[in-house]
């Protein structure tokens, strides 16, 4: 019985392990958030900032911090957190270890869906007053929906072709390749037809930009990220089970074409909204996981929440690189991650791509 | 008493592969299914306990239909081992907790984590348990996915060649494994088979499928040469050694002449 107790402590300890990487991250990511807010190109003081934050700051500086800063960051971890959580879920659902919504081309699905918004139903106007606010979305509902359903096209096409033909990996990503040049060939036509100025928007919009976002648009991206996890995290098991084969999990009590449709569906959604209102960011979907797998295995339980944290962590580093490189010059976070994530993917392939 | 009624299956488009299988067992029974490849037999696992819908079929376990209880009911009930199993990245503990996975609301609780000990424990994986399934020998893993299916706590245990892959010694340590906590646990247990020896030395029923249907079941008298090479097709004796009934293929030829 003394032994048996000894053995409890050791898986107990194990767990506890996966719980303070999530706690690391926790203070990684608040510590992030704080040097994103402190750091920019507008000579403010981090004192002066840290005034502000708890309420004592000058009209100037409130401006800077509430207006500019602050949904930066917000959006950099809510946009971050869904990518990621959207990569780890599809990599589980699929049994695809490269998946994720830039490479399945959902994220250009619904780049697609936003151009058509924005150009077609007029729910974006051009600001030339400001570079850093080019495109103002007037609807972010028109947006969001369009963006979503241009995300549901490839998602089920994804689906359709995962289960008609039993593809390899490597064969579904590549139909997922088929599907961006697809939806970038309809955003090009679209543009093609735009006028001039509208162009210039949806160009600009394209590169992956977290400055833009609006209180409302913020609190669109906030509300469905955390309900994508809450839902995430209840599906936790059913994600465990579904890595032994989808036969293993339907006899472990799993529903598993439910979960798997009902995720994709999550899934697309969220990263259909990221892109909406920041444009495409490719491989933080991809590199998230992955790089939380090293330290929490995949063990769902643990993945959902590390990945979550990560991708914010991604996203906030990236935009503060981005915003100090070549400062005052705010460089596209999509640009960003693509360096990070590329080398990534390419690695991924090249190993073989252990299971998801 | 667990009755399997008339069970067929046929995959869209396609002549049937099973066909009106019907068959009963008491719950300490340890069924062998034998037939040549592509006879139907990992088929009918999967009707058994659902993965594989088969229209007519029913599986009454203690009076019940299982058939018709939602998936996490019937995993309470019957736990199911692949064939083919593939480690990821997770450990062998949180492998066989996932055994648990129909009890779970939330999480894992107390009384789940000392099951799944207990079972690591009697399946000899203790020293194992915190390691990657995806860094485990064959044989090891092959423990771990019986393990889960054990911490399911099911009335009937479906294996489809649970020995395939393993060395001979691990083959009779994994059958006397399950032998023997399916006694001591009241555990059903239908198992797919190909070396008739195993299946003769560990169990008590034996089930041929040749043509889509149910060539003979019946306890070890069911074993007759004539039986075995009516179904595989092949020339056997079938022989007594010190009390262990015993069956060796024979050289094609000796059908030949035997016809002749």
């Amino acid at each position: 019985m003394a032994e048996n107790n000894l053995t409890f402590k050791e898986y107990k300890s194990f767990v506890k392990h996966k719980t303070l990487v999530i706690s690391a991250l926790i203070l990684a990511v608040l510590v992030m958030v704080l040097v994103a807010i402190v750091t920019g190109s507008s000579g403010i003081s981090s004192i002066d900032v840290i005034k502000t934050l708890f309420g004592a700051g000058t009209k100037q500086s409130n401006i800077i911090v509430f207006d500019m800063r602050l949904p930066r960051v917000l959006t950099a971890i809510f946009v971050g957190a869904a990518l990621a959580m959207a990569g780890a879920v599809m990599q589980s659902v699929l049994r695809n270890p490269l998946a994720s919504a830039s490479t399945l081309g959902v994220s250009q699905g619904a780049a697609f869906g936003a151009a058509l918004g924005i150009i077609v139903f007029e729910a974006g106007v051009q600001n030339s007053t400001s570079a850093a606010s080019a495109v103002v979305i007037n609807n972010p509902y028109i947006v969001t929906i369009c963006a979503f359903i241009g995300g549901s096209i490839s998602t089920v096409i994804v689906l359709l072709l995962s289960r008609l033909k039993s593809l390899s990996p490597e064969s579904l990503i590549l139909a997922g390749v088929a599907l961006s040049s697809l939806f970038s060939g309809g955003s090009a036509l679209l543009q093609y037809f735009a006028a001039d100025v509208q162009v210039a928007a949806v160009v600009f919009w394209t590169f992956g930009d977290i400055g833009r976002t609006s209180k409302n648009e913020i609190l669109i991206v906030a509300l469905c990220t955390i309900a994508a996890f809450i839902y995430f995290m209840f599906n936790r098991w059913n994600y465990n089970a579904l890595g032994s084969g989808k036969h293993t999990a339907k006899s472990l009590g799993v529903d598993v074409n439910q979960t798997i449709l009902v995720s994709m569906a999550v899934c697309s959604l969220i990263s259909a909204i990221g892109v909406a209102f920041v444009g495409i960011i490719s491989f933080v979907g991809l590199v998230a996981p992955h790089l939380m797998r090293i330290f929490v295995g995949n063990d769902y339980r643990f993945l959902i929440p590390s990945s979550a944290l990560c991708g914010a962590l991604i996203l906030l580093m990236a935009d503060t690189f981005g915003r100090l490189i070549v400062s005052p010059v705010i460089l596209p976070i999509g640009a960003i991650t693509s360096f990070l994530g590329a080398p990534m993917f390419l690695y991924l392939l090249f190993k073989g791509a252990s299971k998801a | 008493m667990i009755e399997i009624n008339n069970i067929e299956f046929s995959y869209k488009n396609t002549k049937k592969i099973l066909d009106d299988i019907t068959f009963d067992m008491k719950e300490n029974h340890f069924i062998a299914i034998l037939g040549n490849n592509g006879a139907g037999k990992s088929t009918l696992l999967k009707c058994i306990n659902g993965i594989n819908t088969s229209e007519k079929g029913t599986v009454f376990i203690s009076g019940k239909n299982v058939l018709k209880m939602h998936n996490r009911e019937i995993a309470k009930r019957i736990a199911y081992v692949a064939q083919k199993n593939e480690g990821t990245r997770v450990t062998v503990f949180d492998t066989v907790l996932l055994g648990r996975k129909p009890y779970i609301k939330w999480d894992a609780t107390e009384e789940d984590l000392k099951l799944v000990e207990k079972i690591i424990e009697q399946m000899g994986l203790s020293e194992y348990k915190l390691r990657y399934i995806d860094e485990i020998s064959g044989g090891e893993l092959q423990k771990v996915m019986l393990a889960r299916a054990l911490a399911q706590q099911p009335k009937l245990l479906l294996l489809d060649e649970p020995t395939s892959s393993l060395d001979p010694k691990n083959q009779y340590e994994v059958l006397s494994i399950i032998k023997n906590i399916a006694k001591k646990e009241n555990i059903a247990v239908i198992i797919v088979i190909h070396d008739l020896n195993l299946a003769l030395r560990y169990c008590d029923r034996f089930l041929f499928i040749k043509n889509e249907k149910i060539y003979s079941y019946g306890d070890i008298q069911t074993m007759t040469a004539n039986c075995i090479e009516h179904v595989y097709e092949m020339p056997v004796a079938v022989e007594d050694f010190n009390g262990i009934k015993i069956v060796i293929p024979l050289p094609e030829e000796t059908l030949v002449r035997r016809r002749i």
